[in-house]
């Protein structure tokens, strides 16, 4: 069986823009719609279109795929095309000052009612000084006051007169009256009044305590003259006032004939003017006009909090909040400290995110939003009850008590967006039963585009879209070309583009600092080079830490020679976005025993499950390939030398196949070859993720101790569509000192790394002599006399079976241990394309 | 004519326990405001109370409350201390919002007496007579304020009615010293108003006429008034009354002395005028 490795063409697809019409990217035309997102563009449309309850959006995709982009994109025509929603005010409630009232007026006009509003305070207490010190309102008060006042001096003329006539003086006292005798025109001293007969003191007495009397209940009827006066002054400042602001108020609700609620909120305002025109023009006049003049009077009430102006928006407003917070989400009222107290009014009532999206859309960050305290659940209730209710959170949860409003709610209508991972909406929907009511349409973005069918001439669209933007320097066709095979990189599969825009864009703007230092202005495929590169540099620290420990023989990788039950297999590791490849070596040893398979990651808990699966995999293969008549008599080990941390995925299981049927059947493996790919229990090998960076991890390493010609990889034959290989990879594999071998089952690779047939089977189910798979099974007969002699054969029907756990035995002295990077989650919302721990793959 | 001979310092205000004058606080803090002075309160303790709150008949019937209560030294000092703190605070918060300087004293002994001795140079003596009454409170008043009008120095104004700034004005000007500073005080008080003022002069020579006329016409360039003039037929007391009352709802303004300060001209002013404002140079 020959196997011929990949040739040069299938290790790195180029692109080929040549059909394309253009030299730079100044020629392409922007691109306006999105590009690879059909199913997320028709979901956002069918969302859009609902304008029911409930038909809200979540656009699902991972960070950078350009998901606000989209989003606003598609919204902004739409909300164009829609009508302008009104302003929202929101004025004094002359009946509850602790319930502001909301007016909507047509979009433009709240900012004008404001305006009104202030000059009719201004000449209001113009209008109402001039009213109040005419001399036809002074006279009329004048005559009023008189009357009462009259009215109570009569009594005491009248009680005076009575007391005159007994010889007695009425005087005034600081708290009311008193009467005294008199002597002539004077006051009796007291020593005269001692002189007279105990009879006329008597006398005397007797007067002043009837008089007393008398003008006491005469003064009863005080309170009712008082109130009688009081009323008839109110009717007079009504009349008065009422007449002065007539023409004011009148002339204000012409302007705002069509908002009835306009006109209601100016009655109102015309009766507090009567009812409060004396609080009117004792507030001090402040140093200057305008909104501050507004601000410290008692005109405040007639103030008009413009909280959502949509005098300057075309259509339907499109908001996107980028810090969610409960206050920013559905408004705050704010306090202010006067004298030592924390005070509020209507005018100091803040909008919030959903007030000014009223009637449009309001775009959220999942994310951001479920971070934030209280805002989520203020969001679904919003949503739920179709208003706006702007109250405290921390007074909602009686933590502190004070005086605040409750202004009106506002309606709601609006179509929220919310943007976030994958991951959040599947956690949303299963464990929050309100959030598939509300959120009832996903738009699922695609991380990954096709690269057909004319995407790459719409890429290279985006790519002049994202340079414009941007104010890069335009790219030559030659650079075009080298960004979308970075996509394709990006994406990790030679037949796709990434959708992470922004990731791209970072890519154009780097090209372009480069295209800088060299003091060009056309970006050409060098300048992109550079920059990955360069990127690559920055990043790959770690990477050469590891390989540097390789070639200084601290971490033990052979490229060369040949070992029996030793290979080496390939990994990756994820430092942020940038993931590299790592060789390790993978050993097997067998002897006499009962077939277990001993996994010995998994016996010091290091092995994640899905290698533990592929251990137990490849298990199964022996069972089933050499153990079909009698029972396995070997005991296996299988470990990943010099590994310190986890382990997981099951792209190492072809790998630690190939190592335990090279011990078992005493072949050597050349050691110039590394190997990737999983295996199933019939032996095929399946694909793997990250075979671009694992292919590129072992030729780094084989190209710094020197290419020979004989080194390579084994790769899945089903991983060959995925090559974006780096271009230095790709030369050496154009000149044949570096080779990659697509492998479709596990005899082929075996045959690969020994040398040896693997060997078929013939009609007796019979291997030829000196084939693996017939030394493999020799072997396992030998050890199975073995194990009869020692009588450890197990009973015919137990299966081989891997080890389970046994407690951890003590830690060894080992060699320095190479750095371990941070372990990344494991991306969510799809099987993971590489799995959390070193070994990747599947 | 300079403005140091015109210039009022002080507004003073003097009055009684018996009621807090806000009619007069108000009136006096207008003027000091028109006129840039200080309000000077004082409220004086009259002697008579002594007399008969040791009366043993006496009692206080408060009409606030409508209750006879028994009197003695030791209330009526509570009272008099309790009265005078109302009066501090609402003499304050009228200065304060007016934006005008103020003080306030207590003082002992009869407010007719207190103002003729208060009054000076520089100083408005205001008397707020109130509504027209036979109240004997009043009418004790009115015997005072005849006094002090014609024994006051500087300036004294009693006022019964209406706004003093937007009073009109009548002024008697006979070419005195006191009649030439009057004229002062009503500049300052008609600043940046359109209001007019009437000018009354006494039957006189042609050549006493022609020199009154132009002095009060160098007054009005001065201050860009509004003036009308007229004179008088006669000399007689009783006509100038007569006349003086055709103008019971000006502020009408008397230089000192003789012979509008004659006793009967001024009772008979007070009783009906708005306001009177004498002025002694």
């Amino acid at each position: 069986m020959i196997l011929r490795p990949i040739d040069a063409k299938a290790a790195r697809r180029r692109s080929d823009l040549s059909s394309a019409d253009f030299e730079t990217t100044t020629e392409l035309a922007v691109l306006t719609e999105s590009i690879g997102q059909p199913r997320a563009v028709e979901a956002l449309k069918l969302g859009v279109g609902i304008d029911q309850d409930g038909y809200n959006i979540f656009v699902l995709g991972e960070p950078a795929t350009g998901r606000h982009a989209l989003a606003e994109s598609f919204l902004r025509p739409v909300a164009a095309a829609r009508p302008t929603p009104p302003d929202w005010c929101y004025v004094h409630n002359f009946e509850d000052a602790r319930k502001p009232k909301l007016l909507a007026l047509s979009a433009g006009l709240g900012n004008r009612l404001r305006r009104d509003l202030e000059k009719f305070a201004v000449e209001l207490r113009t209008v109402l000084a001039t009213a109040l010190e005419s001399d036809e309102y002074q006279t009329r008060r004048q005559i009023l006051d008189e009357e009462y006042k009259t009215l109570q001096e009569t009594q005491l003329g009248e009680a005076e007169e009575e007391a005159r006539k007994r010889g007695l003086a009425l005087l005034r006292t600081p708290m009311g009256v008193a009467f005294a005798p008199m002597k002539g025109d004077e006051i009796a001293p007291p020593e005269e009044f001692h002189k007279l007969s105990e009879e006329d003191r008597k006398r005397i007495q007797r007067d002043v305590e009837e008089l007393q009397e008398r003008l006491r209940k005469s003064l009863e009827q005080a309170p009712r003259w008082e109130r009688e006066r009081q009323e008839r002054l109110r009717r007079l400042n009504h009349e008065v006032v009422g007449t002065v602001i007539h023409p004011l108020i009148e002339e204000l609700k012409s302007g705002y004939a069509e908002h009835s609620s306009v006109v209601v909120y100016l009655e109102a305002v015309r009766e507090d003017v009567i009812e409060k025109h004396g609080e009117i023009l004792q507030a001090p006049v402040p140093p200057s006009a305008g909104p501050q003049r507004m601000a410290d009077l008692a005109l405040r009430r007639y103030h008009v909090n413009v909280v959502v102006d949509n005098g300057a928006t075309a259509g339907a407003p499109v908001v996107y909040e980028n810090n969610p917070t409960y206050g920013n989400l559905v408004g705050r009222v704010e306090h202010v400290a006067r004298e030592g107290m924390l005070t509020t009014d209507f005018t100091l009532i803040k909008a919030g995110s959903l007030h000014r999206a009223n009637g449009g859309y309001l775009i959220l960050d999942a994310r951001r939003l479920l971070l934030q305290p209280f805002a989520y659940d203020a969001l679904k209730r919003a949503l739920q009850s179709g208003q706006v209710r702007i109250e405290s959170p921390v007074e909602a949860f009686s933590l502190i008590t004070t005086i605040s409003l409750e202004p009106e709610p506002l309606p709601l209508d609006v179509k929220v967006v919310l943007i976030g991972e994958p991951l959040l909406y599947y956690l949303l929907t299963r464990y929050d039963p309100d959030f598939a009511e509300l959120f009832k349409i996903p738009a699922d973005l695609d991380p990954q585009l096709d690269r057909g069918d004319g995407n790459e001439a719409l890429y290279a669209r985006l790519v002049a879209t994202l340079v414009k933007e941007r104010g890069l320097k335009p790219f030559d066709r030659s650079a075009v070309e080298c960004v979308l095979e970075e996509s394709a990189r990006m994406a990790g599969d030679a037949l796709k583009l990434s959708s992470k825009v922004e990731e791209v864009a970072d890519l154009l703007r780097e090209s372009d600092y480069w295209t800088g230092q060299r003091g060009a202005v056309v970006v050409t495929r060098d300048d992109v080079e550079r920059a990955v590169e360069a990127r690559v540099f920055r990043l790959d620290r770690l990477r050469e830490r590891i390989q540097e420990m390789i070639l200084r023989d601290l971490l033990y990788i052979d490229t060369d020679g040949q070992r029996v039950g030793q290979i080496n297999g390939l990994s990756v590791l994820a430092l942020g976005n940038f993931l590299f490849g790592r060789p390790s070596r993978i050993t097997a040893r067998v002897q006499v025993g009962n077939g277990r398979v001993l996994n010995i990651e998994r016996e010091v808990e290091l092995s994640g499950p899905i290698h533990s699966k592929g251990v137990l995999i490849l298990a199964a293969f022996l069972g089933g390939r050499y153990a079909r008549e009698r029972p396995l008599s070997v005991n296996a080990s299988l470990v990943f030398e010099q590994s310190y941390g986890g382990v997981d995925g099951d792209s190492a299981s072809s790998t630690e196949l190939y190592a335990l049927l090279s011990e078992l059947a005493e072949i050597p493996i050349d050691q110039s070859l590394a190997v990737t790919g999983s295996v199933n229990q019939h032996g095929i090998v399946q694909p793997i993720g990250g075979v671009n960076e694992k292919i590129e991890g072992f030729f780094d390493l084989c190209r710094s101790r020197g290419l020979t010609g004989r080194q390579g990889v084994l790769i899945p034959q089903s991983n060959v569509q995925h090559l974006m290989l780096r271009r230095d990879v790709v030369a050496a594999i154009d000149a044949g000192s570096f080779r990659v071998y697509p492998i479709e089952r596990i005899d082929q690779g075996i045959e690969l790394l020994t040398g040896v047939p693997a060997g078929e089977p013939d009609a007796d189910g019979r291997y030829p002599e000196g084939s693996v798979n017939r030394r493999v099974l020799d072997r396992l007969e030998e050890l199975s006399e073995k194990a009869r002699a020692y009588g450890t054969q197990p009973p015919p029907e137990a299966p081989p079976r891997v080890s389970q756990p046994q407690p951890p035995p003590p830690h060894p002295p080992h060699p320095p241990q190479p750095p371990q990077p941070p372990q990344p989650p494991s991306p969510p919302g799809e099987p993971p394309r590489e799995p959390p721990k070193e070994a990747a793959g599947r | 004519m300079t403005r140091g001979e015109t210039r009022i310092r002080q507004v003073l205000v003097a009055f009684g326990p018996s009621q807090i004058p806000h009619d007069a606080l108000e009136a006096a803090a207008e003027l000091a405001s028109a006129l840039d002075a200080e309000v000077r309160a004082l409220m004086v303790e009259e002697r008579w109370l002594e007399q008969v709150v040791d009366h043993p008949v006496a009692a206080e019937l408060c009409i606030g409350s409508r209750t006879v209560r028994p009197w003695n030294r030791d209330v009526l000092r509570l009272e008099l201390r309790a009265r005078a703190e109302q009066v501090r605070r609402a003499v304050r918060r009228l200065a304060e919002s007016r934006g005008v300087r103020f003080s306030f004293e207590v003082t002992r002994g009869e407010v007719g007496t207190v103002l003729e001795t208060a009054g000076g140079a520089g100083v408005l003596t205001a008397f707020i007579a109130g509504s027209r009454s036979s109240f004997p409170a009043i009418e004790r008043s009115r015997i005072e304020l005849t006094q002090v009008l014609r024994r006051s120095r500087g300036f004294t104004l009693v006022h019964r009615e209406g706004r003093i700034q937007r009073l009109p004005i009548l002024v008697y000007y006979s070419g005195s010293p006191s009649a030439r500073r009057a004229l002062g005080v009503i500049g300052a008080l008609r600043r940046g108003r359109r209001e007019e003022v009437r000018v009354l002069f006494p039957p006189a020579d042609e050549e006493t006429s022609l020199r009154l006329l132009g002095e009060v016409e160098a007054w009005r360039r001065e201050g860009a008034l509004r003036v009308v003039t007229q004179q008088l037929a006669s000399s007689r007391p009783s006509d100038l009354a007569r006349t003086l009352l055709q103008f019971r709802h000006y502020l009408i303004v008397l230089p000192a002395p003789a012979p509008v300060l004659r006793r009967d001209i001024v009772e008979s002013v007070l009783d009906h005028a708005s306001a009177v404002l004498v002025v002694r140079a």
